[in-house]
């Protein structure tokens, strides 16, 4: 991957009246990267792709696009391009038509021969040969997103900005779609900006991945370092963890044999569950603190069993879930907490976990991940 | 549930489409009529047509009211158009009240545009005659057609403008080649609307028509003054029916512009 920039915002600050959707933002995009901005509706990371390619102007802040400053360029001077969440075709033009607009604009001054080259050209790589007669309420959802992303790749932008372009699709088809972007991604070597709210979108398709929440990131990093180390409680709760436990610290150790993270971290919940986890962060005793726990990571006996985790509890299965190659499992605390382990398939077939059963759960201090606010 | 009965729905439908055409239908039928007076019925004849396609006077009220009527659609369409997409597009102090403003003059009283008009142009002196309607025409006719473009421009979809831009093309490009190919049917509605509503406006045009401007309504008013001719009753047929098939032409156009 190349490390030029290839879009940064400095500060950027977007307000709409008393709303402030986009809150300081700053951030660096690396040119051919695959770049998602994730987070719930109404966080901001659609004004930020509009921010970026023009159709809404900063209040406070800087908008580079290729090391040059763009704060005052319409969307017509810039060079990014919009893949619209409706797909924005214009339906008073065929396929060939839409995907020619930009071409044909009299600054480009592309010859007619050559666009009719390069319509054949974008229409081959998203599959959509023999479509460009046809006016796009002939088509279905699938083949109207491939005209959108044509529309606007043809033009060769620096930078591709998708607002959540699989959204309308159904889920089998967003499953190809998500292969086929990333194909083309790396064929035509451009960088991607992608809006979503779906994790295992992001996860699935991005170099790198910001989680949004209210108009700023909360963390950003690869797939794997969010989805295994969400910073904030906000970012694992979106990611889908469920085991997150509050408490106040009630010892810190600091353990040479393990350099990092460097301390040993002991809290204890509200329902009188100790827990040992670690953490680079320095905290003090009776500080209140939350470590989360993916469900991977904790393991699952059989009463008396023997477990050697740091933590161990023993609790009840309250619920079963199937999911093909792993298996979830529900299991309640004597202390009144849930905790949720998946673990696999073939393993629970081994041991023959039933709802109700006694169990002993556990998991090790390495993998309690300490959340800040 | 008693339901209701649908013979008595059936009745009821058809005496009120009774009550509203049954003139209009007389009319009709004594246009056929032979009979030069009274209300028999003496045999069926295109006599009165013909006479209508023969009387200079109204050939030359009918060519006035054209020269009204055409340039009246183009430019009272046009304005609307842009009239429409700024108060549509841009937001500017008093908007609000300017797009209040446009329904006034519809629900104003013909009478009192008519006499306020006659009192302006005697104001500013310009002379009475086919400029002073065509400036009437044009001003009452702007509301209705930005109106019904206003209405066909908020089923555009906005982020289509945004895609034009977005693909390089500037404001006046995406006006050009997104915004009024899809404001078409609209602009086209808007005309056939705007020809029948000037065509056959009688009441402001007798206010501000001068010697040798008449109208073809004008006319049409100064003939029965002298008798209704069933001449008359075949020039009425022809100004009802040759408008109401613009306007249905006009209604198909809008409503296929919907789906």
């Amino acid at each position: 991957m190349k490390q030029r920039s290839s879009v940064e915002l400095v500060r950027v600050t977007k307000r709409f009246g008393d709303v402030v959707a986009v809150d300081a933002l700053s951030l660096t995009i690396r040119e051919g990267e695959f770049f998602s901005l994730l987070g719930p509706s109404g966080c901001g990371k659609t004004t930020t792709l509009r921010l970026i390619g023009g159709l809404e102007n900063p209040d406070e802040g800087d908008v580079l696009i290729g090391g040059v400053v763009v704060n005052d360029h319409p969307p017509y001077e810039r060079d990014s391009n919009i893949v619209f969440q409706n797909y924005a075709l214009f339906p008073h033009l065929t396929v060939q038509d839409n995907i020619a607009f930009g071409l044909r604009l009299k600054a480009r001054r592309v010859a007619e021969s050559e666009i009719e080259k390069m319509v054949g050209d974008v229409l081959r790589l998203v599959h959509l040969e023999g479509l460009g007669a046809r006016h796009p309420d002939q088509l279905s959802g699938g083949q109207q997103q491939r005209v959108a992303l044509a529309r606007a790749l043809v033009l060769r932008p620096k930078v591709l900005l998708l607002d959540e372009p699989l959204g309308a699709l159904d889920r089998k088809l967003r499953k190809a779609m998500q292969i086929e972007l990333r194909r083309i991604q790396h064929e035509v070597d451009i960088t991607f900006i992608y809006v979503t709210h779906d994790q295992d979108e992001a996860m699935s398709m991005s170099d790198r991945v910001a989680v949004m929440r209210d108009g700023n990131f909360d963390q950003i990093g690869s797939p794997q370092e969010i989805y295994q180390s969400p910073r904030t409680r906000f970012v694992a709760e979106f990611m889908g963890a469920t085991n997150i436990f509050s408490g106040r610290v009630v010892d810190v150790t600091t353990d040479p044999a393990h350099p990092t993270p460097a301390r040993t971290i002991k809290i204890e919940t509200e329902s009188g569950l100790r827990i040992i986890g670690r953490g680079g962060r320095d905290v003090s005793s009776g500080a209140s603190l939350s470590f989360s726990i993916r469900p991977e990571a904790v393991q699952l006996h059989p009463a008396g069993g023997d477990c050697s985790a740091d933590n161990k509890f023993d609790g009840r299965i309250v619920e079963k879930l199937y999911l093909g190659d792993v298996t979830e499992l529900q299991v309640a605390l004597s202390e009144g907490n849930t905790i949720t382990s998946r673990i696999q398939s073939r393993i629970d077939q081994q041991f023959g976990f039933k709802e109700d059963a006694a169990v002993v759960i556990g998991w090790n201090a390495e993998d309690c991940n300490l959340l800040s606010d | 549930m008693r339901r209701f009965p649908p013979r008595l729905m059936t009745v009821g439908c058809a005496a009120v489409y009774l009550f509203m055409y049954a003139p209009l239908l007389v009319l009709m039928v004594f246009s056929f009529n032979q009979a030069e007076y009274g209300v028999a019925w003496e045999g069926f004849t295109l006599q009165w047509y013909q006479a209508v396609f023969d009387n200079k006077n109204i050939q030359d009220a009918l060519w006035i009211s054209l020269m009204i009527t055409v340039p009246t659609v183009l430019i009272s369409t046009a304005i609307g158009t842009f009239t429409a997409f700024t108060l549509y597009r841009y937001k500017f102090l008093g908007r609000a009240l300017f797009q209040g403003a446009l329904y006034v003059p519809l629900i104003m009283p013909d009478l009192v545009i008519g006499i306020s008009l006659l009192l302006f142009y005697t104001f500013v002196k310009l002379e009475l005659g086919i400029l002073s309607i065509l400036f009437a025409h044009v001003s009452f006719s702007i509301p209705l057609a930005t109106l019904v473009i206003i209405a066909r421009m908020q089923r555009i979809d906005r982020t289509l403008e945004d895609a034009a831009m977005d693909l390089g093309a500037d404001e006046w490009t995406t006006m050009w080649k997104v915004t009024l190919p899809l404001l078409k049917p609209g602009i086209l509605a808007a005309m056939l609307l705007t020809f029948p509503w000037s065509f056959n406006d009688f009441m402001i045009t007798f206010f501000v028509s001068g010697v040798g401007s008449s109208t073809l309504p004008l006319r049409v008013y100064s003939m029965i003054r002298l008798g209704v001719s069933p001449m008359v009753n075949a020039l009425g047929t022809l100004i009802v029916v040759v408008p109401l098939i613009i306007v249905i032409i006009g209604a198909y156009f809008d409503r296929r512009s919907v789906s």
